[in-house]
């Protein structure tokens, strides 16, 4: 049953993301690809999108998601799923263990959590990068998309040295270069 | 006189907590200000005890502030953190910002979106168990209902050949987006070999699964590193207080 699965796949992905956001794209992506919910191509669009709108990430792409795989029952179902772990977990921390994070055990295991979130961000990039550069035509051959690795260059130089740029007007700026670039110049 | 003893002294104690030095004037006269009536009035009557009317109309606020914040925050947890503290902690006063400053670590570093967490936390500070999740409803509902619009029509224009282009460009700044949260996440990283050897790992792990080279979740990477930075900093303790204790036999 989809509204079961979409519960608890997104109950597993509320569970185990620690450092929200780009953090949950690895474990999102392994499930989403994994049952055929969403493509690649799919996801890195969305990306996109959820940069583009109000609210966190992880809801956004549940709701997605969801809705995509089973209606507005079905994006019910995954933001719920996604919900539960970190309501229940917070409501917890918050009644019994408030020194929880300041035990030593745990604050070993985040020592090792840290550069572990940093590492699935990096892996995030590296696939979505990939699946960006490497476009496979109908025919099965790859093409190298420079346009790709030359805008993103851009993009990334940009977010470095101008301070105030807002994602999102990055984002319809390049909505427009790729209309301009491959509607007008290819 | 007496009025501007008081100031001083609040003004250091806002700096001890940790507060941002350009508001530190601000908020200092604010706090001032509000010092003789707020404090030991909400010291003395804990949520619980409050008449069901002043509930209802705290839960009636979280709601609002919390529908607000779901649908005017851009760019998730982190951005939501400084609306958070300038609408809880200096216009309303529910939270200390030492109390913020908790709030986010627990958000950070408990599982799930970093917006929600800290929205169940304030909640259940301030308004108990209904409050904690009027909050975080109120936190992701905005969403919820802009995304279940968007898919909708995502799908009718997505064969649209100007809505395609437009995404061939969107998809290498998402690339530039993501690098540019490796960049600053690995600069919030200890620098040491510990820290790198764990990234390297896990980096390696996390691709060839991703690349479907080996089979492996993405949750045993989490697990294990957790397991792992227990294990051996356990032991590298015990090693070194060993190490510590014969050296002051020698001597």
């Amino acid at each position: 049953m989809i509204y079961l699965r979409l519960f608890l796949n997104f109950l597993k992905i509320g569970l185990f993301t620690i450092g929200g956001g780009y953090a949950m794209i690895p474990l999102i992506s392994e499930t989403c690809l994994d049952y055929g919910w969403l493509t690649e191509e799919q996801l890195i669009n969305f990306i996109a999108i959820s940069e583009s709108t109000p609210g966190p990430f992880a809801v956004n792409i549940a709701t997605f998601v969801g809705n995509t795989t089973g209606g507005i029952l079905g994006a019910l179902c995954a933001v719920f799923g996604l919900f539960l772990p970190s309501f229940v977990i917070i409501f917890v921390i918050y009644k019994l263990a408030k020194r929880f994070f300041e035990k030593q055990p745990v604050q070993d295991a985040f020592t090792a959590l840290k550069p572990t979130v940093v590492a699935l961000i990096a892996s995030a990039f590296v696939t979505v990068t990939y699946a960006t550069l490497f476009i496979a035509d109908g025919s099965g051959a790859t093409s190298f998309n420079w346009f790709g690795l030359v805008w993103g260059a851009i993009c990334f130089l940009a977010m470095r040295f101008i301070k105030k740029l807002h994602p999102i007007i990055l984002i319809i700026i390049s909505a427009g270069v790729g209309i301009l670039f491959y509607g007008f110049i290819l | 006189m007496k009025d501007d003893e008081t100031k001083n002294e609040v003004t250091s104690e806002t700096e001890d907590i940790g507060v941002k030095t350009e508001e530190t004037p601000q908020n200092a006269e604010a706090v001032s200000d509000a010092l003789p009536t707020e404090k030991p009035e909400k010291e003395a009557t804990p949520f619980k005890k409050l008449p069901i009317k002043e509930k209802l109309l705290i839960w009636l606020k979280l709601t609002l502030l919390f529908l607000k914040i779901g649908a005017f925050t851009f760019g998730g947890g982190y951005a939501m953190i400084s609306l958070l503290e300038k609408e809880i902690v200096d216009k309303r006063k529910w939270l200390s910002s030492d109390e913020m400053l908790e709030i986010i670590a627990v958000a950070e570093a408990t599982p799930g979106a970093i917006a929600l967490n800290s929205a169940t936390f304030v909640g259940a500070k301030v308004g108990g168990f209904v409050g904690a999740l009027l909050a975080s409803v109120a936190t992701l509902l905005p969403a919820f209902v802009i995304i279940l619009i968007i898919s909708t029509v995502l799908d009718k224009f997505s064969e649209n050949q100007y809505v395609k282009w437009a995404f061939l460009g969107i998809r290498a700044c998402v690339c530039a987006l993501i690098l540019n949260a490796v960049w600053k996440f690995f600069k919030a990283v200890k620098k040491s070999v510990y820290s790198y050897v764990i990234m390297a790992v896990a980096l390696t792990l996390a691709l060839l699964s991703a690349f479907d080279v080996i089979n492996l979740d993405i949750i045993f990477i989490i697990l294990a590193a957790a397991v792992f930075g227990i294990v051996y900093n356990y032991f590298m303790r015990k090693h070194l207080a060993k190490k510590k204790s014969s050296g002051d036999g020698k001597k």
